[in-house]
């Protein structure tokens, strides 16, 4: 039974504290839903100044994205701060590249060989002050994924990058 | 399991997001509103497919979607309670000729909005002839007009 408004003949159904409750709910979200958007803007969603990660090994910086987007493009650098050869060797973690398929790398790899859990990339070298290696991945799962780089041999580095759904 | 995941998720997220911002967001259809609502679709239509351009995906993800619907409306039909959450209650907003100002503030209705809609469904000229109105659960406003016969109330 539809009850009456007080003192009308209008027919309405009116709950006073459910509405309050929900006028609440509706505030509360508003404030939710600006700082996911401010989160995101930082980049904590992916894609930002807080989304990029840096670590060092063996004369050589990494920089890789702590968030991604399972089915976004995404890309991890190996900047090398001299090129002491023609050629740099880089091993990636499978558990990384199971995570994230390779797509393709910048530049091409010379030669490319499984490891003890990680794949060994070769890459041809410039020959200026410093070379760079750009990976390309093609993310295909969710979560956290842990992985490990090392350059030329040297002490492994490990990073993580939490992929959203 | 994908294509499933995919339909509920966004069923659930564009559901909360509208609910939760007050249902004047699309009811009346002026050129922010309309822009807003194709945009919508148009950001939600990637997701729901992935890329996955498969029949049998398309068709799992509106069935998906229509399944949830059904399920939701059911629900409704069964616990009242529910469809409070789901849809919200309708909204007195002119009473008996007064217009509940802190009302219209809480749902973002001006009174142009309550004139227009007097004026298109009972040919109302101004306020004094708007009795009571109500924002409805959909977004849109209904009116009850003063009755034209003088001696009534």
């Amino acid at each position: 039974m539809v009850g009456y408004v007080e003192g009308t003949r209008l027919q309405l159904t009116e709950d006073e504290a459910f509405q309050r409750r929900d006028w609440m709910a509706q505030r509360v979200a508003w404030v939710v839903f600006f700082l996911v958007l401010l989160a995101a803007l930082l980049g904590l969603f992916g894609s930002g100044p807080l989304s990029t990660g840096s670590r060092r090994s063996a004369g050589a910086q990494i920089d890789y994205e702590r968030f991604a987007r399972n089915g976004r493009p995404m890309t991890l650098t190996i900047t090398l701060d001299s090129t002491p050869g023609d050629s740099v060797i880089i091993d990636m973690s499978d558990d990384y590249l199971a995570a994230a398929p390779l797509e393709r790398t910048e530049p091409e790899a010379r030669a490319q060989a499984a490891g003890e859990g990680a794949r060994r990339f070769e890459f041809p070298l410039a020959g200026e002050d410093g070379g760079k290696v750009v990976f390309h991945f093609d993310p295909r799962s969710v979560g956290l994924a842990k992985g490990w780089i090392a350059v030329n041999g040297g002490e492994p580095v490990s990073f993580s990058t939490f992929f959203y759904p | 399991m994908d294509s499933v995941l995919r339909g509920l998720a966004m069923y659930v997220f564009v559901w909360l997001i509208l609910r939760l911002t007050g249902r004047r967001t699309f009811a009346q259809m002026t050129a922010f509103d309309f822009v807003l609502l194709l945009i919508v679709g148009e950001a939600t239509q990637q997701t729901l497919l992935g890329d996955d351009f498969s029949v049998t995906n398309g068709v799992l993800v509106v069935l998906t979607l229509v399944a949830v619907d059904v399920v939701l409306s059911k629900l409704s039909t069964m616990w009242k309670g529910f469809d409070r959450i789901l849809d919200g209650l309708p909204i007195l907003i002119v009473k008996d000729g007064h217009i509940l100002k802190e009302r219209l503030e809480k749902e973002r209705v001006t009174e142009e909005e309550i004139l227009h809609a007097a004026r298109e469904w009972h040919g109302v000229e101004n306020l004094d002839q708007v009795k009571h109105a109500v924002l409805d659960q959909s977004g849109g406003i209904s009116v009850v007009p003063v009755r034209r016969d003088a001696g009534e109330e």
